[in-house]
Protein backbone atom coordinates (compact mmCIF):
# COMPACT_ATOMS: atom_id res chain seq x y z
CA UNK A 1 0.00 0.00 0.00
CA UNK A 2 2.67 2.48 1.06
CA UNK A 3 4.86 1.76 -1.91
CA UNK A 4 2.10 2.53 -4.34
CA UNK A 5 1.14 5.68 -2.59
CA UNK A 6 2.66 8.24 -4.96
CA UNK A 7 0.99 6.71 -7.96
CA UNK A 8 -2.43 6.08 -6.50
CA UNK A 9 -2.35 9.41 -4.68
CA UNK A 10 -2.42 11.06 -8.02
CA UNK A 11 -5.31 9.20 -9.58
CA UNK A 12 -7.34 9.24 -6.64
CA UNK A 13 -8.96 12.45 -5.99
CA UNK A 14 -11.70 11.06 -8.19
CA UNK A 15 -11.71 7.54 -6.87
CA UNK A 16 -11.96 8.92 -3.38
CA UNK A 17 -15.08 10.98 -4.07
CA UNK A 18 -17.60 8.13 -3.69
CA UNK A 19 -16.24 7.32 -0.26
CA UNK A 20 -16.36 10.93 0.80
CA UNK A 21 -19.98 10.98 -0.34
CA UNK A 22 -20.70 8.01 1.87
CA UNK A 23 -18.64 8.95 4.89
CA UNK A 24 -20.97 11.36 6.74
CA UNK A 25 -23.92 9.01 6.43
CA UNK A 26 -21.86 6.08 7.65
CA UNK A 27 -20.46 8.07 10.56
CA UNK A 28 -23.87 9.01 11.88
CA UNK A 29 -25.10 5.45 11.40
CA UNK A 30 -22.06 4.15 13.24
CA UNK A 31 -22.60 6.45 16.17
CA UNK A 32 -26.33 5.94 16.61
CA UNK A 33 -26.94 2.47 15.24
CA UNK A 34 -23.88 0.26 15.08
CA UNK A 35 -22.28 1.24 18.35
CA UNK A 36 -25.51 0.77 20.33
CA UNK A 37 -26.16 -2.49 18.49
CA UNK A 38 -22.76 -3.86 19.43
CA UNK A 39 -23.35 -2.71 22.97
CA UNK A 40 -26.65 -4.61 23.04
CA UNK A 41 -24.93 -7.67 21.60
CA UNK A 42 -22.36 -7.56 24.39
CA UNK A 43 -24.96 -6.99 27.11
CA UNK A 44 -26.93 -10.06 26.06
CA UNK A 45 -24.07 -12.18 27.43
CA UNK A 46 -24.08 -10.39 30.76
CA UNK A 47 -26.19 -9.74 33.79
CA UNK A 48 -27.00 -6.04 33.89
CA UNK A 49 -29.67 -4.04 35.67
CA UNK A 50 -28.49 -0.44 35.11
CA UNK A 51 -27.20 -0.24 38.68
CA UNK A 52 -24.21 -2.57 38.92
CA UNK A 53 -21.82 -2.83 36.02
CA UNK A 54 -22.42 -5.71 33.57
CA UNK A 55 -21.23 -9.16 34.66
CA UNK A 56 -20.31 -11.77 32.05
CA UNK A 57 -22.56 -14.81 32.39
CA UNK A 58 -22.06 -16.50 29.03
CA UNK A 59 -25.12 -17.97 27.37
CA UNK A 60 -27.27 -18.10 30.50
CA UNK A 61 -29.66 -15.52 29.06
CA UNK A 62 -30.10 -17.61 25.93
CA UNK A 63 -30.87 -20.70 27.99
CA UNK A 64 -33.44 -18.75 29.92
CA UNK A 65 -34.93 -17.55 26.64
CA UNK A 66 -35.26 -21.07 25.27
CA UNK A 67 -37.25 -22.10 28.33
CA UNK A 68 -39.39 -18.96 28.42
CA UNK A 69 -42.95 -19.71 27.23
CA UNK A 70 -43.80 -16.04 26.93
CA UNK A 71 -40.94 -15.56 24.49
CA UNK A 72 -42.32 -18.34 22.30
CA UNK A 73 -45.76 -16.83 22.45
CA UNK A 74 -44.50 -13.40 21.47
CA UNK A 75 -42.58 -15.01 18.62
CA UNK A 76 -45.77 -16.71 17.39
CA UNK A 77 -47.63 -13.42 17.68
CA UNK A 78 -44.98 -11.61 15.67
CA UNK A 79 -45.08 -14.22 12.92
CA UNK A 80 -48.87 -14.06 12.86
CA UNK A 81 -48.57 -10.31 12.54
CA UNK A 82 -46.24 -10.62 9.57
CA UNK A 83 -48.31 -13.21 7.77
CA UNK A 84 -51.50 -11.21 8.09
CA UNK A 85 -50.28 -7.65 7.60
CA UNK A 86 -47.62 -7.86 4.89
CA UNK A 87 -49.69 -9.33 2.02
CA UNK A 88 -52.41 -6.73 2.60
CA UNK A 89 -49.88 -3.91 2.70
CA UNK A 90 -48.23 -5.07 -0.52
CA UNK A 91 -51.40 -5.46 -2.56
CA UNK A 92 -53.96 -2.94 -1.33
CA UNK A 93 -51.75 0.17 -1.65
CA UNK A 94 -50.90 -0.72 -5.25
CA UNK A 95 -54.61 -0.75 -6.04
CA UNK A 96 -55.00 2.61 -4.35
CA UNK A 97 -51.98 4.02 -6.19
CA UNK A 98 -53.37 2.91 -9.55
CA UNK A 99 -56.71 4.43 -8.60
CA UNK A 100 -55.39 7.82 -7.56
CA UNK A 101 -52.91 7.94 -10.42
CA UNK A 102 -55.80 8.37 -12.83
CA UNK A 103 -56.38 11.79 -14.25
CA UNK A 104 -59.84 12.37 -12.90
CA UNK A 105 -61.33 15.49 -11.42
CA UNK A 106 -61.18 15.52 -7.66
CA UNK A 107 -58.89 12.51 -7.51
CA UNK A 108 -56.42 14.49 -5.43
CA UNK A 109 -58.92 14.49 -2.57
CA UNK A 110 -58.91 10.71 -2.59
CA UNK A 111 -55.15 10.83 -2.55
CA UNK A 112 -55.21 13.13 0.48
CA UNK A 113 -57.82 10.97 2.21
CA UNK A 114 -55.78 7.80 1.82
CA UNK A 115 -52.64 9.53 2.89
CA UNK A 116 -54.07 11.18 5.99
CA UNK A 117 -53.63 8.22 8.40
CA UNK A 118 -49.92 8.17 7.56
CA UNK A 119 -49.38 11.64 8.89
CA UNK A 120 -51.19 11.01 12.14
CA UNK A 121 -48.80 10.07 14.89
CA UNK A 122 -49.15 6.46 15.99
CA UNK A 123 -49.79 7.62 19.52
CA UNK A 124 -52.80 9.57 18.38
CA UNK A 125 -53.93 6.84 16.00
CA UNK A 126 -53.72 4.31 18.80
CA UNK A 127 -55.78 6.54 21.07
CA UNK A 128 -58.36 7.17 18.35
CA UNK A 129 -58.76 3.47 17.55
CA UNK A 130 -58.74 2.40 21.17
CA UNK A 131 -61.70 4.62 21.55
CA UNK A 132 -63.46 3.24 18.48
CA UNK A 133 -62.85 -0.26 19.83
CA UNK A 134 -64.16 0.48 23.33
CA UNK A 135 -67.06 -1.55 24.72
CA UNK A 136 -69.36 1.35 24.04
CA UNK A 137 -67.25 2.77 21.25
CA UNK A 138 -68.33 3.72 17.78
CA UNK A 139 -67.82 0.25 16.29
CA UNK A 140 -69.80 -1.67 18.88
CA UNK A 141 -72.56 0.89 18.90
CA UNK A 142 -72.78 0.50 15.16
CA UNK A 143 -72.89 -3.29 15.43
CA UNK A 144 -75.63 -3.15 18.03
CA UNK A 145 -77.59 -0.51 16.19
CA UNK A 146 -77.48 -2.39 12.90
CA UNK A 147 -78.39 -5.66 14.61
CA UNK A 148 -75.22 -7.42 13.44
CA UNK A 149 -74.32 -8.25 17.00
CA UNK A 150 -76.25 -7.84 20.23
CA UNK A 151 -73.28 -8.03 22.54
CA UNK A 152 -70.72 -6.12 20.55
CA UNK A 153 -67.23 -7.45 19.96
CA UNK A 154 -64.54 -7.34 22.67
CA UNK A 155 -62.06 -5.86 20.19
CA UNK A 156 -59.24 -5.21 22.59
CA UNK A 157 -60.38 -7.10 25.65
CA UNK A 158 -60.54 -10.64 24.28
CA UNK A 159 -57.43 -12.74 23.61
CA UNK A 160 -59.08 -13.96 20.41
CA UNK A 161 -59.52 -10.49 18.97
CA UNK A 162 -56.92 -8.15 20.36
CA UNK A 163 -53.99 -8.85 18.04
CA UNK A 164 -56.19 -8.61 14.96
CA UNK A 165 -57.69 -5.37 16.17
CA UNK A 166 -54.21 -3.94 16.55
CA UNK A 167 -53.28 -5.19 13.07
CA UNK A 168 -56.11 -3.14 11.60
CA UNK A 169 -54.46 -0.02 12.98
CA UNK A 170 -51.09 -0.96 11.50
CA UNK A 171 -52.75 -1.51 8.13
CA UNK A 172 -54.79 1.65 8.48
CA UNK A 173 -51.64 3.67 9.00
CA UNK A 174 -49.63 1.86 6.33
CA UNK A 175 -51.94 2.00 3.30
CA UNK A 176 -51.19 5.57 2.29
CA UNK A 177 -47.48 5.31 2.99
CA UNK A 178 -46.97 2.44 0.61
CA UNK A 179 -49.39 4.02 -1.85
CA UNK A 180 -47.01 6.98 -2.17
CA UNK A 181 -44.06 4.69 -2.81
CA UNK A 182 -46.07 2.96 -5.53
CA UNK A 183 -47.24 6.29 -6.87
CA UNK A 184 -43.66 7.40 -7.33
CA UNK A 185 -43.05 4.20 -9.27
CA UNK A 186 -46.18 4.60 -11.37
CA UNK A 187 -45.18 8.12 -12.31
CA UNK A 188 -41.95 6.80 -13.70
CA UNK A 189 -43.72 4.50 -16.16
CA UNK A 190 -43.76 6.36 -19.49
CA UNK A 191 -47.24 7.21 -20.74
CA UNK A 192 -46.43 5.95 -24.25
CA UNK A 193 -46.12 2.41 -22.94
CA UNK A 194 -49.81 2.46 -22.10
CA UNK A 195 -50.63 4.04 -25.43
CA UNK A 196 -48.67 1.35 -27.23
CA UNK A 197 -50.42 -1.28 -25.16
CA UNK A 198 -53.80 0.20 -26.02
CA UNK A 199 -52.99 -0.16 -29.71
CA UNK A 200 -52.11 -3.79 -29.06
CA UNK A 201 -55.50 -4.26 -27.45
CA UNK A 202 -54.40 -4.16 -23.85
CA UNK A 203 -56.70 -1.73 -22.13
CA UNK A 204 -58.74 -1.22 -19.01
CA UNK A 205 -57.55 -3.43 -16.24
CA UNK A 206 -55.50 -5.67 -18.47
CA UNK A 207 -53.06 -2.89 -19.12
CA UNK A 208 -52.17 -2.89 -15.45
CA UNK A 209 -51.61 -6.61 -15.55
CA UNK A 210 -49.52 -6.35 -18.72
CA UNK A 211 -47.52 -3.23 -17.92
CA UNK A 212 -47.95 -1.86 -14.43
CA UNK A 213 -47.31 -5.00 -12.41
CA UNK A 214 -44.19 -6.16 -14.28
CA UNK A 215 -42.66 -2.67 -14.25
CA UNK A 216 -43.59 -2.14 -10.62
CA UNK A 217 -41.83 -5.34 -9.62
CA UNK A 218 -38.95 -3.54 -7.85
CA UNK A 219 -41.43 -1.41 -5.94
CA UNK A 220 -43.52 -4.41 -4.92
CA UNK A 221 -40.34 -5.90 -3.60
CA UNK A 222 -39.37 -2.70 -1.80
CA UNK A 223 -42.79 -2.45 -0.15
CA UNK A 224 -42.73 -6.12 0.85
CA UNK A 225 -39.37 -5.65 2.53
CA UNK A 226 -40.23 -2.39 4.26
CA UNK A 227 -43.64 -3.53 5.45
CA UNK A 228 -42.26 -6.85 6.69
CA UNK A 229 -39.52 -5.15 8.64
CA UNK A 230 -41.88 -2.62 10.15
CA UNK A 231 -44.39 -5.35 10.99
CA UNK A 232 -41.78 -7.18 13.04
CA UNK A 233 -41.02 -3.94 14.85
CA UNK A 234 -44.58 -3.03 15.76
CA UNK A 235 -44.57 -1.38 19.13
CA UNK A 236 -46.42 1.88 19.61
CA UNK A 237 -49.86 0.60 18.64
CA UNK A 238 -49.51 -2.14 21.23
CA UNK A 239 -48.09 0.20 23.85
CA UNK A 240 -51.04 2.53 23.49
CA UNK A 241 -53.87 0.09 22.86
CA UNK A 242 -53.35 -3.19 24.68
CA UNK A 243 -50.03 -3.17 26.53
CA UNK A 244 -49.60 -6.66 25.08
CA UNK A 245 -52.73 -8.04 26.71
CA UNK A 246 -55.01 -9.62 27.45
CA UNK A 247 -53.05 -12.70 28.54
CA UNK A 248 -50.11 -11.76 26.31
CA UNK A 249 -52.34 -12.29 23.28
CA UNK A 250 -51.16 -9.16 21.50
CA UNK A 251 -47.64 -9.09 22.85
CA UNK A 252 -45.05 -8.99 20.08
CA UNK A 253 -41.33 -9.56 20.51
CA UNK A 254 -40.50 -5.86 20.48
CA UNK A 255 -43.07 -5.16 23.14
CA UNK A 256 -41.61 -7.98 25.21
CA UNK A 257 -38.16 -6.43 24.83
CA UNK A 258 -39.56 -3.13 26.03
CA UNK A 259 -41.35 -4.74 28.93
CA UNK A 260 -38.27 -6.61 30.10
CA UNK A 261 -36.00 -3.58 29.74
CA UNK A 262 -38.13 -0.80 31.13
CA UNK A 263 -40.65 -2.47 33.39
CA UNK A 264 -38.70 -5.42 34.80
CA UNK A 265 -35.32 -3.70 34.35
CA UNK A 266 -33.96 -6.96 32.98
CA UNK A 267 -31.73 -5.04 30.62
CA UNK A 268 -29.48 -7.85 29.54
CA UNK A 269 -32.31 -10.32 29.07
CA UNK A 270 -34.10 -7.71 26.97
CA UNK A 271 -30.98 -7.43 24.84
CA UNK A 272 -30.94 -11.20 24.42
CA UNK A 273 -34.54 -11.27 23.20
CA UNK A 274 -33.80 -8.35 20.90
CA UNK A 275 -30.74 -10.10 19.53
CA UNK A 276 -32.64 -13.28 18.75
CA UNK A 277 -35.34 -11.22 17.10
CA UNK A 278 -32.75 -9.40 15.05
CA UNK A 279 -31.30 -12.74 13.95
CA UNK A 280 -34.73 -13.86 12.77
CA UNK A 281 -35.26 -10.67 10.79
CA UNK A 282 -31.78 -11.00 9.37
CA UNK A 283 -32.43 -14.59 8.29
CA UNK A 284 -35.67 -13.50 6.63
CA UNK A 285 -33.98 -10.72 4.70
CA UNK A 286 -31.09 -12.90 3.59
CA UNK A 287 -33.61 -15.46 2.39
CA UNK A 288 -35.47 -12.76 0.55
CA UNK A 289 -32.33 -11.34 -1.03
CA UNK A 290 -31.52 -14.85 -2.20
CA UNK A 291 -34.94 -15.21 -3.79
CA UNK A 292 -34.53 -11.86 -5.50
CA UNK A 293 -31.17 -12.76 -6.94
CA UNK A 294 -32.48 -16.11 -8.08
CA UNK A 295 -35.42 -14.39 -9.78
CA UNK A 296 -33.14 -11.97 -11.56
CA UNK A 297 -31.07 -14.81 -12.88
CA UNK A 298 -34.06 -16.79 -14.06
CA UNK B 1 -55.18 8.80 -24.87
CA UNK B 2 -56.48 12.30 -25.45
CA UNK B 3 -57.12 11.90 -29.16
CA UNK B 4 -60.08 9.69 -29.95
CA UNK B 5 -60.12 8.05 -33.35
CA UNK B 6 -63.09 6.07 -34.70
CA UNK B 7 -61.30 2.80 -34.01
CA UNK B 8 -60.86 3.73 -30.38
CA UNK B 9 -64.56 4.29 -29.95
CA UNK B 10 -65.36 0.90 -31.49
CA UNK B 11 -62.94 -0.89 -29.27
CA UNK B 12 -64.19 0.97 -26.24
CA UNK B 13 -67.71 -0.10 -27.04
CA UNK B 14 -66.57 -3.72 -27.05
CA UNK B 15 -64.59 -3.35 -23.87
CA UNK B 16 -67.31 -1.52 -22.05
CA UNK B 17 -69.42 -4.56 -21.36
CA UNK B 18 -66.59 -6.25 -19.46
CA UNK B 19 -65.11 -3.28 -17.72
CA UNK B 20 -68.21 -1.36 -16.88
CA UNK B 21 -69.34 -3.27 -13.81
CA UNK B 22 -65.93 -3.01 -12.29
CA UNK B 23 -65.51 0.59 -13.33
CA UNK B 24 -68.92 1.88 -12.43
CA UNK B 25 -69.72 -0.07 -9.31
CA UNK B 26 -67.00 -2.01 -7.58
CA UNK B 27 -64.29 0.58 -8.06
CA UNK B 28 -66.15 3.62 -6.76
CA UNK B 29 -67.68 1.69 -3.88
CA UNK B 30 -64.40 0.25 -2.69
CA UNK B 31 -62.72 3.62 -3.18
CA UNK B 32 -65.39 5.29 -1.09
CA UNK B 33 -65.32 2.61 1.61
CA UNK B 34 -61.57 3.02 1.85
CA UNK B 35 -62.03 6.76 2.26
CA UNK B 36 -64.42 6.11 5.13
CA UNK B 37 -62.02 3.60 6.66
CA UNK B 38 -59.17 6.09 6.44
CA UNK B 39 -60.98 9.18 7.62
CA UNK B 40 -63.60 8.01 10.12
CA UNK B 41 -61.26 7.67 13.11
CA UNK B 42 -59.81 11.10 12.42
CA UNK B 43 -63.14 12.80 11.85
CA UNK B 44 -64.43 11.25 15.04
CA UNK B 45 -61.51 12.80 16.89
CA UNK B 46 -62.15 16.12 15.19
CA UNK B 47 -65.80 16.01 16.20
CA UNK B 48 -64.90 14.99 19.75
CA UNK B 49 -62.52 17.90 20.12
CA UNK B 50 -65.46 20.28 19.73
CA UNK B 51 -67.96 18.38 21.87
CA UNK B 52 -68.81 19.31 25.44
CA UNK B 53 -67.81 16.74 28.06
CA UNK B 54 -71.37 15.53 28.61
CA UNK B 55 -71.75 14.72 24.91
CA UNK B 56 -68.40 12.94 24.82
CA UNK B 57 -69.40 10.63 27.66
CA UNK B 58 -72.94 10.09 26.40
CA UNK B 59 -74.18 6.63 25.45
CA UNK B 60 -75.45 6.18 22.79
CA UNK B 61 -72.92 8.32 20.97
CA UNK B 62 -73.77 11.83 19.99
CA UNK B 63 -73.13 12.05 16.27
CA UNK B 64 -74.47 15.53 15.71
CA UNK B 65 -73.97 17.58 18.86
CA UNK B 66 -76.27 20.46 19.60
CA UNK B 67 -73.53 22.36 21.42
CA UNK B 68 -69.94 22.97 20.38
CA UNK B 69 -67.07 24.21 22.50
CA UNK B 70 -63.48 25.38 22.18
CA UNK B 71 -62.73 24.63 25.84
CA UNK B 72 -60.57 21.61 25.07
CA UNK B 73 -58.31 23.68 22.85
CA UNK B 74 -58.16 26.48 25.36
CA UNK B 75 -57.18 23.95 28.03
CA UNK B 76 -54.21 22.80 25.94
CA UNK B 77 -52.73 26.25 25.68
CA UNK B 78 -53.67 27.49 29.12
CA UNK B 79 -52.67 24.50 31.17
CA UNK B 80 -49.83 23.26 29.03
CA UNK B 81 -47.19 24.85 26.77
CA UNK B 82 -48.78 23.31 23.70
CA UNK B 83 -47.36 25.88 21.34
CA UNK B 84 -43.92 24.86 22.55
CA UNK B 85 -44.66 21.21 21.84
CA UNK B 86 -45.52 22.04 18.25
CA UNK B 87 -42.45 24.22 17.90
CA UNK B 88 -40.23 21.47 19.33
CA UNK B 89 -41.64 18.90 16.96
CA UNK B 90 -41.10 21.29 14.06
CA UNK B 91 -37.48 22.05 14.94
CA UNK B 92 -36.55 18.43 15.45
CA UNK B 93 -38.37 17.18 12.35
CA UNK B 94 -37.12 19.87 9.97
CA UNK B 95 -33.54 19.53 11.13
CA UNK B 96 -33.49 15.76 10.83
CA UNK B 97 -35.17 15.88 7.43
CA UNK B 98 -32.57 18.29 6.07
CA UNK B 99 -29.78 16.23 7.59
CA UNK B 100 -31.14 12.95 6.26
CA UNK B 101 -31.43 14.38 2.75
CA UNK B 102 -28.10 16.17 2.94
CA UNK B 103 -26.26 13.07 4.06
CA UNK B 104 -28.42 10.56 2.26
CA UNK B 105 -28.47 12.01 -1.24
CA UNK B 106 -24.68 11.97 -1.81
CA UNK B 107 -24.45 8.49 -0.30
CA UNK B 108 -27.28 7.29 -2.51
CA UNK B 109 -25.63 8.83 -5.54
CA UNK B 110 -22.34 7.15 -4.77
CA UNK B 111 -24.11 3.83 -4.46
CA UNK B 112 -26.16 4.34 -7.60
CA UNK B 113 -23.63 5.75 -10.01
CA UNK B 114 -20.06 5.93 -8.79
CA UNK B 115 -17.38 3.28 -8.91
CA UNK B 116 -17.14 1.85 -5.48
CA UNK B 117 -15.22 -0.99 -3.91
CA UNK B 118 -17.41 -3.15 -1.72
CA UNK B 119 -20.63 -1.57 -2.91
CA UNK B 120 -22.58 -4.68 -1.99
CA UNK B 121 -21.23 -4.77 1.52
CA UNK B 122 -22.04 -1.10 2.01
CA UNK B 123 -25.55 -1.61 0.73
CA UNK B 124 -26.01 -4.62 2.96
CA UNK B 125 -24.74 -2.61 5.91
CA UNK B 126 -27.26 0.11 5.23
CA UNK B 127 -30.03 -2.46 4.85
CA UNK B 128 -28.90 -3.98 8.12
CA UNK B 129 -29.65 -0.71 9.88
CA UNK B 130 -33.30 -0.94 8.94
CA UNK B 131 -33.49 -4.29 10.64
CA UNK B 132 -32.52 -3.15 14.11
CA UNK B 133 -35.55 -2.53 16.24
CA UNK B 134 -35.01 0.96 17.70
CA UNK B 135 -35.67 -0.41 21.18
CA UNK B 136 -32.55 -2.50 20.90
CA UNK B 137 -30.46 0.62 20.26
CA UNK B 138 -31.79 2.37 23.28
CA UNK B 139 -29.28 1.62 25.96
CA UNK B 140 -26.25 2.20 23.80
CA UNK B 141 -27.78 5.40 22.52
CA UNK B 142 -28.47 6.59 26.03
CA UNK B 143 -24.79 6.15 26.73
CA UNK B 144 -23.78 8.05 23.60
CA UNK B 145 -26.12 10.85 24.56
CA UNK B 146 -24.85 10.93 28.11
CA UNK B 147 -21.26 10.93 26.86
CA UNK B 148 -21.89 13.78 24.44
CA UNK B 149 -23.98 15.53 27.11
CA UNK B 150 -26.96 15.87 24.84
CA UNK B 151 -29.67 15.09 27.36
CA UNK B 152 -32.53 17.57 26.99
CA UNK B 153 -30.96 18.88 23.81
CA UNK B 154 -32.70 18.83 20.45
CA UNK B 155 -29.67 17.02 19.03
CA UNK B 156 -30.54 14.02 21.20
CA UNK B 157 -33.53 13.57 18.93
CA UNK B 158 -32.24 15.04 15.69
CA UNK B 159 -29.29 12.67 15.42
CA UNK B 160 -31.19 9.41 16.03
CA UNK B 161 -34.06 10.53 13.79
CA UNK B 162 -31.60 11.28 11.01
CA UNK B 163 -29.94 7.91 11.47
CA UNK B 164 -33.20 6.00 11.54
CA UNK B 165 -34.37 7.66 8.33
CA UNK B 166 -31.07 7.55 6.47
CA UNK B 167 -31.39 4.00 5.16
CA UNK B 168 -34.78 4.61 3.60
CA UNK B 169 -33.59 7.92 2.19
CA UNK B 170 -30.54 6.27 0.71
CA UNK B 171 -32.42 3.30 -0.73
CA UNK B 172 -35.21 5.35 -2.25
CA UNK B 173 -32.91 8.06 -3.60
CA UNK B 174 -30.62 5.42 -4.99
CA UNK B 175 -33.41 3.86 -6.99
CA UNK B 176 -34.40 7.31 -8.25
CA UNK B 177 -30.83 8.03 -9.33
CA UNK B 178 -30.60 4.71 -11.10
CA UNK B 179 -33.66 5.55 -13.13
CA UNK B 180 -32.22 8.83 -14.36
CA UNK B 181 -31.00 8.74 -17.93
CA UNK B 182 -27.22 8.92 -17.98
CA UNK B 183 -26.98 11.42 -20.84
CA UNK B 184 -27.10 14.47 -18.62
CA UNK B 185 -24.25 13.31 -16.43
CA UNK B 186 -22.18 12.27 -19.42
CA UNK B 187 -22.70 15.70 -20.92
CA UNK B 188 -21.75 17.33 -17.63
CA UNK B 189 -18.55 15.28 -17.47
CA UNK B 190 -17.67 16.44 -20.95
CA UNK B 191 -18.25 19.99 -19.79
CA UNK B 192 -15.70 19.41 -17.04
CA UNK B 193 -17.99 19.24 -14.00
CA UNK B 194 -16.56 17.34 -11.06
CA UNK B 195 -18.77 14.84 -9.27
CA UNK B 196 -19.76 17.14 -6.42
CA UNK B 197 -20.77 20.01 -8.67
CA UNK B 198 -22.56 17.64 -11.01
CA UNK B 199 -24.63 16.23 -8.16
CA UNK B 200 -25.42 19.65 -6.79
CA UNK B 201 -26.14 21.52 -10.01
CA UNK B 202 -27.44 18.89 -12.38
CA UNK B 203 -28.62 15.72 -10.72
CA UNK B 204 -30.31 17.09 -7.60
CA UNK B 205 -32.34 19.79 -9.37
CA UNK B 206 -34.01 17.21 -11.59
CA UNK B 207 -34.66 14.94 -8.63
CA UNK B 208 -36.40 17.58 -6.55
CA UNK B 209 -39.71 15.71 -6.64
CA UNK B 210 -37.88 12.64 -5.37
CA UNK B 211 -36.19 14.68 -2.66
CA UNK B 212 -39.53 16.13 -1.63
CA UNK B 213 -41.13 12.70 -1.52
CA UNK B 214 -38.34 11.23 0.55
CA UNK B 215 -38.12 14.33 2.70
CA UNK B 216 -41.80 14.22 3.53
CA UNK B 217 -41.53 10.59 4.59
CA UNK B 218 -38.63 11.49 6.86
CA UNK B 219 -40.37 14.54 8.25
CA UNK B 220 -43.48 12.57 9.12
CA UNK B 221 -41.54 9.79 10.76
CA UNK B 222 -39.60 12.30 12.85
CA UNK B 223 -42.73 14.24 13.75
CA UNK B 224 -44.44 11.08 14.91
CA UNK B 225 -41.59 9.42 16.75
CA UNK B 226 -42.51 8.59 20.29
CA UNK B 227 -40.16 6.37 22.25
CA UNK B 228 -36.93 8.32 21.84
CA UNK B 229 -38.74 11.57 22.46
CA UNK B 230 -40.28 10.10 25.58
CA UNK B 231 -36.93 8.96 26.96
CA UNK B 232 -34.34 11.51 25.88
CA UNK B 233 -36.29 14.66 26.63
CA UNK B 234 -37.55 15.16 30.14
CA UNK B 235 -37.87 18.94 30.28
CA UNK B 236 -41.54 19.81 29.98
CA UNK B 237 -41.07 22.74 27.59
CA UNK B 238 -38.93 20.67 25.22
CA UNK B 239 -41.34 17.79 24.73
CA UNK B 240 -42.72 16.93 21.31
CA UNK B 241 -46.35 16.63 20.34
CA UNK B 242 -46.73 12.82 20.47
CA UNK B 243 -45.21 12.63 23.94
CA UNK B 244 -47.39 15.48 25.15
CA UNK B 245 -50.43 13.79 23.61
CA UNK B 246 -49.69 10.46 25.22
CA UNK B 247 -49.06 12.05 28.58
CA UNK B 248 -52.48 13.64 28.51
CA UNK B 249 -53.58 10.19 29.61
CA UNK B 250 -53.69 8.11 26.47
CA UNK B 251 -51.91 5.14 27.90
CA UNK B 252 -53.92 4.92 31.10
CA UNK B 253 -57.33 3.27 31.04
CA UNK B 254 -58.86 5.44 33.74
CA UNK B 255 -60.15 8.99 33.66
CA UNK B 256 -59.14 9.66 30.10
CA UNK B 257 -59.52 13.34 29.23
CA UNK B 258 -60.91 12.60 25.78
CA UNK B 259 -61.67 16.18 24.87
CA UNK B 260 -58.16 17.62 25.34
CA UNK B 261 -56.63 14.50 23.78
CA UNK B 262 -58.80 14.91 20.72
CA UNK B 263 -57.91 18.59 20.53
CA UNK B 264 -54.22 17.71 20.79
CA UNK B 265 -54.68 15.19 17.99
CA UNK B 266 -56.18 17.81 15.76
CA UNK B 267 -53.60 20.49 16.53
CA UNK B 268 -50.69 18.12 16.13
CA UNK B 269 -52.00 16.93 12.80
CA UNK B 270 -52.93 20.22 11.16
CA UNK B 271 -49.35 21.19 10.23
CA UNK B 272 -48.84 17.81 8.57
CA UNK B 273 -52.10 17.97 6.65
CA UNK B 274 -51.12 21.41 5.38
CA UNK B 275 -47.71 20.12 4.39
CA UNK B 276 -49.14 17.24 2.40
CA UNK B 277 -51.79 19.42 0.77
CA UNK B 278 -49.14 21.93 -0.19
CA UNK B 279 -46.62 19.47 -1.56
CA UNK B 280 -48.80 16.73 -2.93
CA UNK B 281 -48.88 18.15 -6.44
CA UNK B 282 -45.12 18.13 -6.39
CA UNK B 283 -44.95 14.55 -5.14
CA UNK B 284 -47.20 13.57 -7.93
CA UNK B 285 -45.36 15.37 -10.71
CA UNK B 286 -43.46 13.21 -13.07
CA UNK B 287 -40.16 12.44 -11.44
CA UNK B 288 -37.92 13.04 -14.38
CA UNK B 289 -40.50 14.94 -16.37
CA UNK B 290 -38.96 17.17 -18.97
CA UNK B 291 -35.41 16.44 -17.91
CA UNK B 292 -34.12 14.87 -21.10
CA UNK B 293 -36.59 16.15 -23.60
CA UNK B 294 -34.35 18.84 -25.05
Amino acid sequence: MDKQLPKSWHIDQRQLTPYLFLLPALLILGLTVFYPAIQAFYLSFTRYDLIDSPQWIGVANFRRLWADPIFWQTLRNTILYLVCVVPILVIAPLGLAILVNQKLRGIRWFRVAYYTPVIISMVVAGIAWKWLYADNGLLNQFLKFSGLSTEGIPWLTSPDWSIFSVMVVTIWKGLGYYMVIYLAGLQSIPEDLYEAAAIDGSDGFRKHWDITIPLMHPYLFLVAVISAISATKVFEEIYIMTQGGPLNSSKTIVYYVYEQAFQSLEISYACTIGLVMFMIILALSVLRLGVQRWEQRA
Amino acid sequence: MTTVSPEDIDRDALKRSGDSIVKRLILPISAALTVIFCLAPILWQLLTSFKVDADIAAIPNVYIPSRYTLDHYRALFERRPFFNYILNSAIVSIASTILALGLGAPAAYALARLKLQGERILLATILLVTLFPPILLFLGLLEVIRYLQLGNNYLALIIPYTAINLPLTILVMRSFFQQLPKDLEDAARVDGYNTGRMLLEIVLPITIPALVTTGILTFISAWNEFIFALTFITREDMKTVPVAGAQLGGASPFEVPYGPIAAATVLGTIPLVLLVLFFQRRIVQGLTAGAVKG
